[in-house]
């Protein structure tokens, strides 16, 4: 016993120390690790969030309170703080996207005050600062017809409602701000006079009447106890001849009662008297305010003039003369027409300063100051985006040096002569000498001022976004900043069902990329096309191209011409094909079209024939997805344009595998319809565009579609809203061609070849939330797994893995049967940890855009709506990349410490052994 | 193989049909097509009656034979690579004036095939057809170019839209019912042995109080050896 | 076919008496009603102003309240029907109530429950709604933490052990263990096993040192 005692101690110790070494490797390793969702210091890392307002309805300065803002309410039923002197928003408001968000009235003073809603509507107080809410009472009005024209205004602490009645009288009701009790009921005022030209310049109401020739100037002030109608013959102000009924009120103002008349002279109502000013309207497109300074009224007028670009001018009231401190121009700012929405002006220490909030046709929103210095400007454009685009980025001149040098027919010509060949290599790695010389004196100097330029970078995640926006104005944006590049402007694109093709990307120099945005035109309806550079918004190639005919469908040239350009065919109205380039006619073989009819969920499909001289469509199939009855097209999904598909099989638990049906052509259409039976119906069908075989189809009783579908490889899923249950519900279809290859490996797919019926599994999935758009992840090579990506309306973006929503689960036993895999959840479970935008709510998110990097394992995402969130995300991890978070500090620190130490073991131990000897 | 097909899509119509046609009414299909058509853009090329469509697939198709002529056509337009397209009016008890539909054929290809095709009718549940797809089959016939006149070999398919599955609530429900009553009967209280449970513990100190414990008579032991 | 169509006749009249028998429930109903509630912020406070931050969503954003200063809020003008009414904080997590207001203005309001849709668990109206937890978005960082590490079983297991051999000999501090231990030292000196560093070190000092190991055994040995 003694001696195992011996025997172990020693043993027992050593093993001790050996342990608590390999501690500190477990504690190594535990640094590594697998994360799924971001960590809390990695915020902002990957993403940015920009956010927006929408187009200014109304706007006004808040002067009372402490922290100097502009209130705005916009377009897009949003009310918002912007902070004065970055433009940045301080609070916001989003209500209803439906016409019960609807700002009527915006009125600021220590409180702010809106009118929203169209009958019945919602008068609102809010903490100017805060944006918290103070107040709320509903307004119904019972004279239904009218209220369309209903006009509110503040006045002495009283909301006034006006309802003229044309021909006939004015109705005034006057509520108490707070409260809405309702003093004094509502009086009738006869007013014979009206008609739909009138305009309110609070509390007048001011309105043109009479017959041609004898038009009287009529103006009311309807909240005064005694009736008084001022009354003038309009030929006072304005030769009678050439008056075409031109009256406008002011832009912005809140001084005294005015309005233009014939776009020309500016009368204001003083004392119950029409007084005419001596300023006239300088353009006709002039935007006019009256702005209260310390010396009286001053009119401010700005328009964009076609020499000196946007430009103001600024008259007293009074006399007429120009103040001359207000005089500005501005060339930089080009934005089609220009509205003044608020001025303000304040005189510290004897010197006018003001300031101007100037909103363009184009959205934007610059405030300025005199000199014509813009202090910010914001791109409300970007709330309504209609149509993203990622486009790759150019190689550095470097990088295209060397690529052409490998290049293949190149490099034949090169290699003629060994000597050539030498030199250039020679000549190159000088080059990549140069610039690394050059990297390190930047690195040392001062920091670069001049952005980065805009190259590839070698893991392909910088790209450029193109983003068409609802007003028509495109804007070309950084992926990695969110900074705006370039901008280009197109007041008559009409953006209804815009498409965006990339034709050719930056990878072939010299020849640049290009993009081609097919639109409407927006008076006509014809077809509108606008070719652009991307990198940096130049017009190439057809530049803006207005077509004399409407289009019913385009789509790109399968294969490129010798410039590497795809082009463009275009299917008009009468059944003619056009393609731009004309010279890429003779490529089209094997094309076929497709289009849907929206509301008749008619769809038809065309091939399209090039005999040697000219191309033409021939209509080759018809269906009727809503069976005859009135149903209508809600979404139709087709599989991305050149999508590759990684694993043509699936593996199941046997090892046998089961195939996927990969038809290209497959097109997903999500109709709804009325049913004698069931209420409404939802048909979602899958129709092969080239031959309009019906591939598979299903019908959901009592609910109504939403226009969100996904498709991608063998799978699809759409959303519809459940009414029987009141939920809504994803279903999922998966297409298989079951155990056996249908074609050999490699071989092309042929729509027209025999067919046969792909196995269907189906499967559907509630969804606790309500979603407002979907899409899948897209990476480069298709390897990664796909993730569904959801914006919900909540404000949340989350990710779901396909692997929740397959339509297939389990397995076949050896048998054949299939076995039931554990009964999963029947609801999708949406946790905080698959938000990808974290706290970052999104407002009135609208659109999903995923295009791949050039890193397998990354797809970059885009979420657009109200605000824009970009963000990359890796659904099956970053495989191919190291953790952003790695620690290369500690891994040599440890690595120079092994070293450390080996050597002075060494050197320790062969001292010790030399003290031993000598012992 | 062309048989099992046919049997199988008739047992998927005669399994679907009980669940999914809300009623039943006839269907008449006429074909046309615009080969030998004279002055007229489409002509007659035969017609289908379905009398019931719950009955499916058991249905009366009549189709003229193709003369020369036809053929000829035909071999025109496969020359240019071109499509035979085929006219097709639906006209049912509820809709009498009738539903216009378009298919096409590669010409080649139905010529190869010895004009043979299949024809496809997709049917909603409330009745309503929603398409009429032909396309060739899989097996190969050659044309007998010599003979007079053709008949054209149709299969025909009628397919259900089926009913969409529902979340599986129900089983979900059983399950959570059946995971509580296994909760509520038998305790799932850790009832592991003292032992097991802290046996981590438990080693250690006994390895220490075995150490211990023979450090105590060694003395004597080492002693007794010198 | 002519057994079918009685059928057929009998579902369109009885589903015709149905929608006869309750037709308020189909049709949506003129009344304007207002769903009301107040909203309890988080208990860790220092949000700022929470009632900007959060909105009501009703039917995912057809309708939309906002908060009050006290947390109270009213959505207006709301038709009878059912609705799901969400309360919205991007850092905090409410659980969704679902009201419903019949045509005769009474309302009922219970939990959601999207699985089972015809159970119905009351709550109170007007809706008094607490936040439930903090989202959690962001994965923890693993750090590493001294008593994470020391209540590790398996250092535990280790250390406890350890620390009873240093420090049991001192609690036994009479001169008889004193003796104990300097002989059992000894017999671990005199014991053939290699040490653990000398191995080490005969290692990297290759074989001259093994040379070196085995005669300082020797002198170990002669010593004694």
């Amino acid at each position: 016993m003694g001696l195992l005692s011996i025997h172990i101690k020693p043993n027992f110790l050593g093993l001790l120390k050996c342990l608590n070494k390999l501690n500190w490797f477990i504690v190594f390793f535990s640094l590594i690790n697998l994360s799924v969702c971001i960590y809390e210091d990695q915020i902002g890392k990957f993403d940015w969030r920009q956010t927006y307002v929408g187009r200014i309805k109304f706007s006004q300065f808040d002067t009372v309170s402490t922290a100097k803002k502009i209130i705005v309410a916009t377009e897009e039923n949003v009310l918002a703080a912007l902070n004065l002197k970055t433009g940045q928003v301080v609070w916001r408001h989003v209500f209803e996207s439906a016409s019960t968000g609807n700002i009527q009235l915006l009125h600021v003073t220590e409180k702010v005050v809106t009118v929203t809603g169209s009958n019945p509507y919602l008068v609102r107080g809010w903490d100017s600062s805060t944006g918290v809410l103070l107040w709320e009472w509903s307004l119904t009005l019972q004279n239904e017809e009218q209220a369309d024209f209903s006009e509110f205004w503040v006045q002495n602490n009283m909301l006034v409602h006006m309802l003229p009645v044309f021909g006939s009288h004015v109705e005034v009701s006057m509520y108490n701000l707070l409260t809405g009790q309702n003093r004094g009921a509502t009086s009738k005022l006869p007013a014979t006079w009206t008609n739909d030209g009138c305009v309110l310049s609070a509390p007048y109401y001011t309105c043109i009447s009479g017959g041609v020739g004898s038009q009287q100037l009529l103006s009311l002030d309807v909240t005064s106890n005694a009736v008084q109608l001022l009354s003038r013959p309009i030929s006072e102000y304005v030769n009678v001849n050439t008056y075409d009924g031109g009256l406008r009120p002011l832009d912005s103002n809140n001084v005294i009662p005015a309005f233009t008349l014939d776009d020309r002279k500016i009368v204001l109502i003083k004392n119950n008297q029409f007084e005419i000013l001596k300023t006239e309207v300088v353009d006709p497109s002039a935007s006019v305010a009256l702005v209260d300074t310390a010396n009286g009224q001053v009119v401010v007028q700005a328009w964009i003039d076609e020499n000196e670009g946007f430009t103001v001018r600024a008259h007293a009231a009074g006399s007429g003369a120009e103040v001359p401190e207000l005089r500005m121009s501005e060339l930089g700012l080009r934005a089609g027409a220009v509205e003044l929405a608020a001025a303000t002006c304040s005189r510290p220490r004897d010197l006018l300063v003001c300031r101007l909030l100037v909103t363009g046709d184009d959205d934007s929103l610059h405030l300025m100051q005199q000199g014509g210095r813009i202090l910010w400007s914001r791109e409300e454009a970007l709330a309504n985006v209609v149509a993203v685009e990622f486009v790759e980025l150019p190689v550095s001149d470097l990088d295209a040096a060397i690529e052409s040098e490998f290049d293949q027919k190149e490099a034949a010509k090169m290699y003629s002569s060994i000597w050539a060949a030498f030199t250039r290599r020679l000549q190159t790695q000088f080059q990549q000498l140069q610039t690394l010389i050059q990297g390190l004196q930047k690195a040392d100097g001062e920091p670069d001022e001049a952005p980065p330029a805009l190259v590839r970078d070698y893991f392909g995640l910088h790209k450029i976004i193109v983003l068409v926006t609802d007003v028509g104005k495109i804007f070309g944006m950084d992926n990695l900043s969110g900074a705006l590049l370039w901008q280009y402007y197109e007041p008559s694109l009409d953006t209804e069902n815009v498409l965006v093709f990339t034709r050719r990307t930056a990878r072939y120099p010299p020849h640049t990329a290009y993009v081609t945005i097919v639109g409407k035109h927006e008076e006509s309806g014809n077809g509108l096309i606008i070719s652009i550079n991307p990198i940096t918004g130049e017009l190439i190639g057809e530049k803006l191209m207005h077509l004399d005919v409407q289009l019913l469908q385009c789509a790109l040239l399968h294969r490129p011409d010798n410039d590497k350009l795809y082009a463009l065919i275009l299917l008009d109205k009468d059944e003619n094909v056009q393609i731009l380039p004309g010279s890429a006619a003779p490529l089209v073989e094997n094309m076929y079209m497709y289009v849907a009819e929206k509301n008749t969920a008619r769809v038809q499909g065309y091939a399209l024939m090039y005999d040697g001289k000219a191309l033409s469509a021939v209509r080759t199939w018809l269906v009727h997805l809503g069976g005859g009855s009135p149903a209508r097209i809600v979404v139709s999904a087709r599989k991305p344009a050149a999508e590759r598909v990684h694993s043509p099989g699936r593996v199941l638990p046997d090892r046998s595998v089961l195939y996927k049906y990969v038809n290209p052509n497959l097109v997903l259409f999500v109709t709804e319809g009325p049913d004698p039976l069931h209420k409404d119906v939802v048909v979602a069908t899958c129709v092969d565009a080239v031959s309009g075989a019906v591939i598979a189809s299903q019908v959901h009783r009592r609910a109504r579609a939403l226009p969100l579908a996904v498709h991608t490889e063998h799978y699809l899923a759409y959303l519809y809203y459940n009414d029987k249950h009141r939920r809504t519900e994803i279903a999922t279809l998966e297409l298989y061609e079951g155990a056996s290859r249908w074609l050999a490996a490699g071989a092309a797919f042929s729509s027209h070849a025999g067919r046969r019926a792909p196995g269907v599994e189906r499967q559907a999935y509630i969804l606790a939330a309500t979603p407002a758009a979907a899409a899948t992840t897209v990476t480069e090579k298709s390897l990664t797994d796909k993730h569904v990506i959801l914006a919900l309306a909540s404000g949340a973006l989350v990710e779901i893995p396909w692997g929740y929503l397959e339509a297939r689960r389990g397995g076949l036993a050896e048998d054949g049967s299939v076995v039931a895999a554990q009964p999963a959840p029947p609801e999708l479970m949406l946790g905080a940890d698959a938000s990808l935008n974290y706290n970052r709510s999104l407002a009135r998110p609208a659109r999903i855009h995923a295009a791949p990097a050039g890193l397998e394992s990354t797809s970059l995402v885009l979420a657009t709506g109200l605000d824009l969130f970009y963000t990359r995300v890796a659904p099956s991890k970053t495989f191919d990349l190291l953790k952003d978070d790695f620690d290369y500090y500690l891994i040599t620190i440890v690595l120079a410490a092994l070293i450390l130490a080996t050597y002075s073991t060494k050197y320790f131990a062969s001292r010790k052994i030399l003290k031993m000897a000598w012992k | 193989m062309r048989s099992q097909i046919i049997a199988l899509l008739t047992i998927l119509g005669v399994l679907n049909y009980a669940a999914c046609i809300d009623y039943d009414g006839w269907v008449n299909i006429k074909i046309e097509h615009s080969l030998n058509c004279g002055r007229d853009k489409y002509c007659s090329r035969g017609n289908i009656s379905l009398k019931s469509i719950r009955a499916g697939s058991t249905s009366l198709i009549e189709q003229i034979p193709f003369t020369r002529q036809h053929i000829a056509e035909l071999q025109n337009i496969a020359e240019v690579n071109g499509f035979y397209t085929i006219r097709t009016i639906v006209t049912t008890a509820d809709n009498s004036e009738g539903t216009e539909f378009f298919s096409s054929v590669k010409a080649d290809a139905f010529i190869e095939k010895g004009l043979a095709d299949i024809i496809n009718v997709w049917v909603l549940p409330n009745g309503a057809v929603i398409a009429v797809s032909f396309q060739v089959t899989n097996t190969t016939q050659p044309l007998n170019k010599d003979a007079k006149s053709h008949q054209v070999y149709s299969n025909f398919f009628l397919r259900y839209v089926e009913l969409a599955p529902i979340p599986d609530t129900a089983s979900y429900v059983q399950k959570l019912e059946r995971e509580r009553e296994a909760r509520e009967k038998g305790d799932v209280k850790d009832n592991r042995s003292f032992l097991a449970k802290y046996w981590m513990y438990i080693v250690p100190i006994a390895i220490f109080v075995m150490i211990s414990g023979a450090t105590n008579p060694e003395p004597a032991g080492a002693a007794g050896g010198r | 076919m002519k057994q079918l169509l009685p059928i057929f006749f009998t579902v369109c009249t009885f589903s015709h008496v149905l929608s006869a028998v309750n037709p308020p429930e189909e049709e949506v109903g003129n009344g304007r009603y207002v769903i009301e509630g107040r909203v309890f912020p988080p208990e860790e406070q220092d949000l700022g102003p929470w009632q900007v931050d959060t909105r009501i969503h009703v039917n995912g954003g057809e309708y939309i309240g906002f908060i009050r200063e006290d947390g109270t809020f009213v959505v207006h003008n709301v038709p009878s029907g059912s609705y799901v009414v969400e309360i919205l904080h991007p850092d905090y997590m409410y659980e969704p109530v679902r009201v419903e207001i019949n045509s005769k203005g009474k309302y009922r309001a219970r939990k959601v429950n999207y699985i089972q849709t015809s159970q119905v668990i009351q709550v109170p109206y007007p809706l008094r709604l607490k936040a439930l937890t903090k989202f959690r978005y962001f994965q923890v960082r693993e750090q590493w933490r001294l008593t994470d590490f020391l209540f590790n079983p398996m250092v535990i297991m280790m250390v406890l052990p350890l620390l009873f051999i240093m420090i049991l000999p001192k609690m036994m501090n009479d001169p008889e263990t004193k003796e104990d231990l300097k002989q059992i030292t000894n017999l671990a000196k005199m014991s053939e096993m290699p040490e653990m560093s000398e191995m080490f070190t005969s290692f990297f000092s290759g074989g001259a040192a093994a040379k070196a190991s085995t005669s300082k055994a020797k002198q170990v040995k002669k010593r004694q």
